[in-house]
């Protein structure tokens, strides 16, 4: 951060003032790091503005007192700037979230300082943003989250059967785990797939059968420092896969916000006209399904047009056509 | 004199007096020359001063009675509830690994202190979106107060019960004073601006009530009525998790199932249906079987 303005200064300074009073003193470099404050600029303000600040008369035993030597700032007779600062809301807000976010990941067991602090937070700030907020990553897949964490950090190698949506078929792999994280209400893990050589994201509730092996892996550096954002892993670049372009109706503008989409344009009628990736054809076909005959493809490679379409409708159909099984009659009942 | 310099003496100023100071006491207690002897360019500067305080964290109290300012009391320090190392350390973390869209303004460590044990380049566990409708809903909620907003069209007026992520989504949960029931809305689809009521306004519920109901097609107005359904033997563990096991009528010998769900809206859960492909086939009731094969029709 380059050029702070007096308010980020004085946030700043309120929290600078009492940290180093508490541990007897602390080096500028420590400082201007823990609290993002450019040396030069922390410099000026301890010696410029802090020495200048105190109480009526402002004479000497009234002000603060500031010392730098070597590097190293003490500062004494700095009391009134020891209260601590109210939480705002949405400060309060944002750490809730993260808290809460964490405890899921978290086991129980593993719980306790970050609970006593949250509660503790909660109740000086006398707010109620604890009780009003509920966060909810990924539901449902908590076995399979337990395994994969524990994997993960033992780095142990895991036997999986998964149901592949892209493929719509169920296959065995050895995976290495990377890192785990929660996207749009799912739990994933990004991995080594042996199986395909190379890094693949799991959805935790498609692996049908996780197992142990006795095999462990060394992390490979360079593939953690290929580690993008999560939103960039299911947003495919340019060019790498596929394409097609719908046009939209209004009403069906949710796939837009849904989906990955490289460019969305909203025509003069309304409709809008969206390119997608298509990372697998079983992946537009259910899109194209759910969204209805009017949406209009208005380009698609060969392999993915208006027949694809109808010949994905056509072999849904015939199942409905052909002796559709009843109730009561092949089953256990449950 | 500087702006910092004026804003740290004020503060300075009102956390040592024992009790409440006027404004004029104020200017009388701060070097001379930090504020202007115009009256009413003191009065504004001054009102500027108190807003910044209250935004960074410390609200200035006036008191009616002595017509004087001051700041509130100690309570946290007190009352021993200063975070432990191993505490702070746990929120930093945490902090961390999710990550919220900011606005850059609120990173709470500025106030709470740094903590030693963060590693930099901690890899997200998470990303939160935000969006300009949470903070009202979010002040609705821990206040207490009505909200009147338009949702798909229409006008509605909520009394509101909790803000809940949810499949990666905002939603307000609240009781519809309208529908005469709780309702999910999702805050990205409010339209338009968020109208609060009166402070405390609103009336708890039971914790039991909040249930959020996690699947769209049950948050419709069509009313309730089931849909019976046969899943092919891939897709059956996946569909039983999801639903639950009690949604599973019967598990056949090919390990298909056939499964029973409520619906409120069946143009949803048909859309759930789909991305099944042609593992998932609608049995019951008529109608929804018949609209299925209507709709798969409208492709050939």
């Amino acid at each position: 951060m380059n050029s702070l303005n007096a308010t980020d200064r004085l946030r700043r300074l309120l929290a600078v003032i009492p940290w180093v009073v508490d541990r007897g003193g602390a080096s500028l470099s420590e400082i201007s790091s823990y609290f993002d404050y450019p040396a030069e600029q922390l410099v000026t303000d301890l010696e410029e503005v802090l020495f200048m600040v105190g109480v009526h008369p402002f004479t000497p035993d009234c002000l603060v007192d500031v010392f730098i030597s070597d590097g190293f700032v003490e500062i004494s007779y700095a009391d009134w700037f020891r209260k601590p600062l109210h939480l705002s809301p949405e400060e309060m807000f944002r750490l809730i979230v993260a808290g809460k976010s964490v405890s899921e990941y978290l086991g129980t067991d593993e719980l306790g300082s970050l609970e006593r602090g949250l509660m503790k937070l909660a109740a000086a700030s006398g707010s109620a943003v604890e009780d009003a907020v509920e966060v909810n990553l990924g539901i449902q897949d908590r076995g399979a989250l337990e395994i994969f964490k524990e994997a993960q950090r033992e780095n142990r190698r895991l036997t999986i059967k998964y149901y592949s949506y892209g493929k719509n078929e169920e296959n065995s792999r050895e995976i290495d785990i990377y890192r785990l994280f929660a996207d749009k209400g799912h739990w994933y893990a990004e991995a080594y797939c042996h199986k395909a050589e190379g890094l693949r994201i799991f959805r935790l509730d498609r692996v049908r059968q996780v197992e142990n092996t006795d095999e462990f892996y060394i992390p490979n550096d360079e593939l953690l420092e290929s580690f993008g954002s999560i939103k960039e892993i299911f947003s495919p670049k340019e060019g790498t896969v596929p394409s097609v372009v719908l046009l939209l109706p209004e009403e069906e503008k949710w796939v837009i916000d849904e989906y990955p989409h490289y460019a969305a344009v909203q025509e003069e009628s309304g409709d809008w006209k969206v390119e997608f990736p298509v990372a697998s054809p079983a992946w537009l076909a259910r899109l194209l399904l759910r969204l209805g005959p009017n949406v209009q493809l208005v380009k698609a490679p060969e392999s993915l047009g208006e027949t694809f379409r109808r010949e994905v409708a056509q072999s849904i159909l015939k199942g409905y056509e052909e002796a559709t099984p009843q109730m009561g009659q092949s089953g256990v009942s449950s | 004199m500087s702006k910092l310099e004026r804003l740290l003496n004020l503060i300075a100023a009102l956390t040592e007096t024992s009790r409440p100071i006027t404004r004029d006491g104020i200017k009388e207690k701060l070097p001379e020359g930090t504020y202007s002897d115009n009256k009413e360019s003191f009065r504004r500067t001054f009102e500027r001063d108190k807003e910044e305080l209250k935004n960074i964290g410390i609200p200035v109290i006036f008191d009616e009675a002595t017509q004087g300012y001051f700041v509130e009391s100690n309570e946290l320090k007190e009352s021993g509830s200063y975070l432990e190392p191993d505490e702070l350390a746990a929120l930093h973390i945490a902090f961390n690994l999710v990550r919220i869209e900011s606005t850059g303004q609120e990173d709470p460590f500025l106030k709470l202190g740094p903590s030693s044990e963060i590693s930099k380049g901690i890899q997200p566990l998470t990303e939160i979106p935000l969006d300009p409708s949470l903070n009202t809903a979010l002040t609705a909620t821990t206040e207490k107060r009505m909200v009147t907003f338009a949702y798909k069209g229409e006008k509605r007026e909520i009394n509101p019960l909790r803000v809940v992520f949810n499949r990666g989504r905002w939603y307000l949960v609240g009781y519809d004073l309208d529908k005469k029931a709780i309702r999910n809305f999702r805050v990205d689809r409010i339209e338009g601006k968020v109208e609060l009521g009166e402070i405390n306004s609103v009336d708890s519920l039971n914790q039991e009530d909040l249930q959020l109901n996690v699947f769209p097609w049950r948050y419709g107005e069509e009313s309730n009525f089931k849909v019976t359904m046969h899943v092919e033997a891939l897709h059956a563990p996946w569909i039983v998790n999801y639903l639950g096991e009690n949604s599973v009528k019967e598990i056949n010998t090919d390990g298909s199932v056939v499964i029973e769900e409520e619906v409120n809206d069946w143009k949803s859960f048909r859309s759930f249906a789909l991305t099944f492909l042609d593992g998932v086939k609608i049995l019951a009731p008529q109608k929804c079987k018949e609209d299925m094969q209507a709709w798969l029709r409208g492709f050939l």
